[in-house]
Parts: C-alpha cells; sequence; structure tokens
C-alpha cells in the first residue's frame, strides 16, 4: 500500500445508455508495468482518457502519488507528472521531431511567457530534447517534420514526448498500433528498456508484448476489471479465458 | 552548434524583411526623383497596412485564428489619436484629461485602450474556435463600427477630421515624408517583434496548439492565455497601423472599421503568404497597389481584382511570398518554418 503510484476507485463513465467505465477500480504500484488487456469496446482508451484527464468520469476517484487529481484538467495532471502516448498519432505536421520533445520540455519548465529568445536555438530545450529523441532511437530523424515520418517512427516519437515530459506515470496507449512485426520488436526491446525507470500503464494488443513486459496485468471487460494478476496467473484463469482469450 | 553555414542561414532568413524595408525606403526617393508626392502618399498607405496584416498574421498565420474583428481595433486606434487630437484643438478636456497632438502620448493612448478592448474581446471569443470565432469577432467588429458611427460628436458617419499638427514629442510630423519614415521605422520593429515572437518559446506553444491543441494539452500547457496573449498583442500593434493612418492622412472614418477591411486584411496576409513574417507586408503592398492601379482603370476593378487574388492564392499555395521564398531559400536545404 506505501508504494501506490495511482490509485483509481469505482470509477463510472457511462455514454448515453453505455457504461463504458464500470466501477472500475485499480491500483498501479510504483515502478511497476501494468498492463491493461481486454476485448475491442472494453473501454481501454475511454479509461485511459479519464486518466489523463481529457474526459471527466460521472464518478469516482483518481489518485495520484495520494493526491486526489479527479478534479484536476488534463493539463495540470500532465505538470503533475502524467504522460499519455496516443493509440491515433498525435502530433504537430509542420514541427519536427526535436521541436515536438523539445515542446515537451519547454512545458515542464515552467511558463512560456518568453517572448524574445529563439526556442529552437535554447540549449536549455535542445539538449534534453535531443536525449528523449535518442533514447527512442530518432536521432537520425531529429530534424524531419512530422509529417515526414513513417508510421513506426511516429509511434517512437509519441513515446520520446511523453518521455521528454519526466512523467512520474506513462500511460501507453497501444503503441505498437499498426506496426509491422520488425518495428513491433524494436518497440518491445524499447518498451523493456524504459520500464526500468517509469511506472507504465500499458494497452496493448499484442499478447506476446504484452505477457514479456508486464508485472501485472489487469484485464478489463465491459468497463469493468474483472481480474488482476502475474502475466501466468492470468494466462492460465479459466474466467479469463472464457471473457477474454475466448477458449 | 555555431558552424559558419548556420550563421549564413541565419542570415538569409533576414534578407526578405530587409529587402521590402529597403525598398520601401527609397520610395521618397522615387517621389522627389520625378516629382510625384503621391507616391509617397501610396507608400505610407502601404507601410500602415503591412503593420496591420503582419500583426494580424500573428493570430492567424500562427495562431490559427482567423479574427474578422482586426479592422475594429484598427479603427480603435486611430480614433484614439482623432478624439484626443479633437480635443486638442477644441481645447476641452476629455473627462479629466486634456486633448494632444502628440503621438508620443497619443499612441501609447492607443495601445491602452486596444489592449483593454482586446483583452475583453479576446477573452469572450477565445471560448469558440473554427466558424464560430470567425462568426463572434465578426459581431464585434460591427458593434466598434456602429459605436464609431455613434460618435456624433466626433462626426459620426461623416468621420473625425484632425485639424491640429500632429508631433512626436518635439518633432513635427505633419510633413509627408518625416511621417512615412515614422511608419516605416513602426513597420521594422513590428516585424522585428512578430519575427522574435513566432521563434520564442511562446510562440511554439501558439504553433502547436494551432495545429494539434490536444498534443500541447497533453504535455501540459493550457494554449488559452497563450492565445489571449497573441490576441492582445496582434490587436495592439493593428491599433498602432490605425493610429498611424489616422495620423498621416488626418482624418479617421467608421469605413475604416468596416467588416469588409477586416476581410481586406484577412486577404493581405494570405495573398503575401501566412507562412512566413515578412508575407503579409508583401500582401499588403500588392493589395494597395492593385486596388489603385485597377481602379483608375475600370470601375470593375474589384472582379478584375479578386479574379487575380484566386489566380495568386491558388498558384502559389504560400502567397507571394512562395515566389520570394523560391528565390531566397534555394540551397539553403533548411525546412522553412510553417
Amino acid at each position: 500500500m506505501a508504494d501506490v503510484i495511482l490509485l483509481v476507485d469505482r470509477l463510472m463513465k457511462s455514454f448515453g445508455g453505455l457504461r463504458a467505465t464500470n466501477d472500475l477500480s485499480l491500483e498501479v504500484q510504483r515502478g511497476e508495468c501494468h498492463a491493461i488487456i481486454g476485448p475491442n469496446g472494453a473501454g481501454k482508451t475511454t479509461f485511459i482518457s479519464q486518466l489523463q484527464g481529457m474526459l471527466a468520469p460521472d464518478s469516482g476517484t483518481i489518485t495520484l502519488n495520494g493526491r486526489d487529481i479527479t478534479g484536476e484538467p488534463a493539463h495540470r495532471r500532465a505538470r503533475l507528472g502524467i504522460a499519455r502516448s496516443f493509440q491515433i498519432t498525435s502530433l504537430v505536421p509542420d514541427f519536427s521531431v526535436l521541436d515536438h520533445a523539445a515542446l515537451a520540455v519547454q512545458a515542464r519548465s515552467g511558463h512560456s511567457f518568453r517572448f524574445w529568445k529563439n526556442a529552437r536555438r535554447d540549449p536549455a530545450l535542445v539538449a534534453p530534447a535531443q536525449e528523449a529523441v535518442e533514447t527512442v532511437g530518432l536521432a537520425s530523424r531529429a530534424k524531419t517534420l512530422a509529417r515526414d515520418l513513417s508510421h513506426g517512427e511516429a509511434r517512437q516519437l509519441e513515446l520520446a514526448i511523453a518521455i521528454a515530459q519526466q512523467p512520474k506515470l506513462l500511460l501507453l496507449d497501444e503503441p505498437m498500433a499498426g506496426m509491422g512485426r520488425k518495428d513491433g520488436v524494436a518497440m518491445t526491446e524499447l518498451l523493456a528498456q524504459l520500464k526500468k525507470d517509469y511506472s507504465i500503464i500499458l494497452i496493448e494488443h499484442d499478447m506476446q508484448a504484452v505477457f514479456s513486459l508486464a508485472d501485472r496485468i489487469s484485464v478489463l471487460v465491459a468497463g469493468h476489471i474483472i481480474k488482476t494478476g502475474a502475466p501466468e496467473v492470468i494466462r492460465t484463469d479459466p474466467d479469463v479465458r472464457a471473457a477474454y482469450l475466448g477458449h | 552548434m555555431a558552424e559558419p553555414a548556420t550563421n549564413l542561414s541565419r542570415l538569409r532568413e533576414h534578407v526578405p524583411t530587409l529587402l521590402i524595408l529597403a525598398a520601401l525606403a527609397a520610395t521618397p526617393m522615387i517621389a522627389l526623383g520625378i516629382g510625384d508626392p503621391f507616391i509617397v502618399k501610396v507608400a505610407t498607405r502601404v507601410v500602415v497596412f503591412a503593420i496591420a496584416a503582419t500583426a494580424l498574421n500573428f493570430v492567424v498565420g500562427y495562431g490559427g485564428l482567423v479574427s474578422l474583428c482586426h479592422a475594429g481595433f484598427f479603427g480603435i486606434g486611430g480614433y484614439v489619436v482623432g478624439i484626443l487630437a479633437w480635443h486638442d484643438f477644441n481645447a476641452e478636456p476629455l473627462w479629466f484629461l486634456p486633448g494632444t497632438s502628440d503621438l508620443a502620448i497619443a499612441l501609447p493612448a492607443a495601445i491602452l485602450v486596444s489592449a483593454i478592448i482586446a483583452a475583453v474581446v479576446g477573452a469572450i471569443s477565445l471560448r469558440t474556435s473554427g466558424p464560430y470565432f470567425l462568426m463572434i469577432t465578426l459581431a464585434f467588429n460591427q458593434m466598434f463600427y456602429y459605436g464609431a458611427i455613434a460618435l456624433q460628436k466626433y462626426g459620426g458617419d461623416d468621420g473625425l477630421q484632425i485639424t491640429s499638427t500632429i508631433t512626436l514629442g518635439p518633432l513635427d510630423v505633419s510633413n509627408r515624408y518625416r511621417f512615412f519614415y515614422l511608419a516605416l521605422v513602426v513597420l521594422a520593429l513590428t516585424l522585428l517583434l512578430v519575427g522574435r515572437f513566432v521563434d520564442s518559446r511562446f510562440g511554439m506553444v501558439l504553433r502547436a496548439a494551432s495545429k494539434n491543441e490536444t498534443r500541447v494539452i497533453a504535455v501540459g500547457v493550457d494554449p488559452w492565455l497563450y492565445r489571449l496573449a497573441a490576441f492582445v498583442i496582434s490587436a495592439v500593434l493593428t491599433a498602432v497601423a490605425g493610429a498611424l493612418l489616422a495620423a498621416g492622412q488626418q482624418f479617421i472614418s467608421p469605413v475604416d472599421m468596416g467588416w469588409d477591411r477586416s476581410g481586406d486584411l484577412v486577404v493581405m496576409a494570405v495573398l503575401g503568404g501566412v507562412g512566413v513574417v515578412w508575407g503579409p507586408a508583401i500582401g499588403a503592398a500588392a493589395f494597395v497597389v492593385l486596388e489603385l492601379v485597377l481602379s483608375s482603370w475600370t470601375t470593375h476593378w474589384q472582379f478584375v481584382f479578386g479574379l487575380l487574388i484566386v489566380l495568386i492564392v491558388v498558384s502559389l499555395r504560400g502567397g507571394l511570398a512562395d515566389l520570394g521564398r523560391t528565390i531566397f531559400s534555394r540551397n539553403s536545404g533548411e525546412a522553412t518554418h510553417g
């Protein structure tokens, strides 16, 4: 209990008659990689959006590091240490790879009401941004505009931005979505590196990646977590198999 | 980082701006040379609208906010100068304040008034986006327009004539040439300021938010206050342009702040190119000169004018600046800022 970074308590969210998040409770330990799996439409992205603050829950609470953040808007949660990589890449088309990371560095280093100095030539922004870009393996593409990136590279950039925020908790929404086999393997290796330094909530359909990366797995079905446990427990759990793995 | 190549490309970035200013600075000599002082009048108009279009582009091109109330701010700047000069001439205090014909006082007053109004207008308008932002700023523009018409004391419909002599501190700037260079200095300052702003941390937030607000929020920045600040800065610079127009032509009228004039400013910016800071200045020059030449040609000049604008915008995606850019940034190998 002492080292819980994120505590979600009885979260509810409905869209019309649809209960997208239904009495969802979850506990994430500091330093763990916690995967959330579930069939399509289980409400995974809806849940992540509520954690990030883009969506407000109808009821329930979210506590980060012992602080209730349920009422905090998304931008303030980012400052408090939540970083999200989007399932559908969300980039600025005419910003370079480095610009994106620098923007994240800029965002965490106080307000941006600085009008005179050229941001692209500010070592205080460029150096940490460069580091984040190198971490995800995009160093050779640092000056490339986002619109010219391949799909895999755009996914890597999503991660670089999140890392540049120096978050306490990383929300990764299908980081491998739409990736080929080769890129997927590279991404898994990258995530294996990152999980040493960050607490992570990982949503992913690639089961091989999930079972190799996750310390614990929660299974989300119809907006409710039906089981949480170590990968080997989840793999053999009869309820999980029935609900999700389809056996 | 400071390789000679980067320094060179940094210098090259400023070439178009310097060329524009140099070309404008030369127009009075040409006017003197061929003995046609009317050219200076036109050049002054070009400079004044270049300031306004550059200011507008700060929110349109870099903030993604198409404002249709900038003619309103333009007119507010003009009316502040005109009203202060009226009170100076009639030796009648404005409430408890004495009037003045000194731009050293009138310009800061125009800045102050427009900043306060823009903060209110911006705070309300920026609650909306897209077409709604367009509509609400248009509505504000018409409020200002009819507000100016309602100023019966200051000429109402007919506009306000400035009958006193306009000065800048101890300097008499009623001289046409002197006034032109004053306006040109203001344009140079505007280009410098906006140029610094768009590449600063502030500018990066503004630009990123215009293309992808979700991303900016996700990294921890609420773009709202940045947009408001940009809106106020842009409005203030536009008001300065309006103040200069009023001082230069010794006249300001509601016509200068109609919604169609707001549209003209947007056209100038787009025509010149919203992707670069110096683009709208070229657009303003092209607009003012074309309007003049075509209207002396035919009474149906607006038809030809419209056709030309469509042709230019369609063939040069980045406006007239694209012409310049292909010339100036060739072989530079550096991506242009968007």
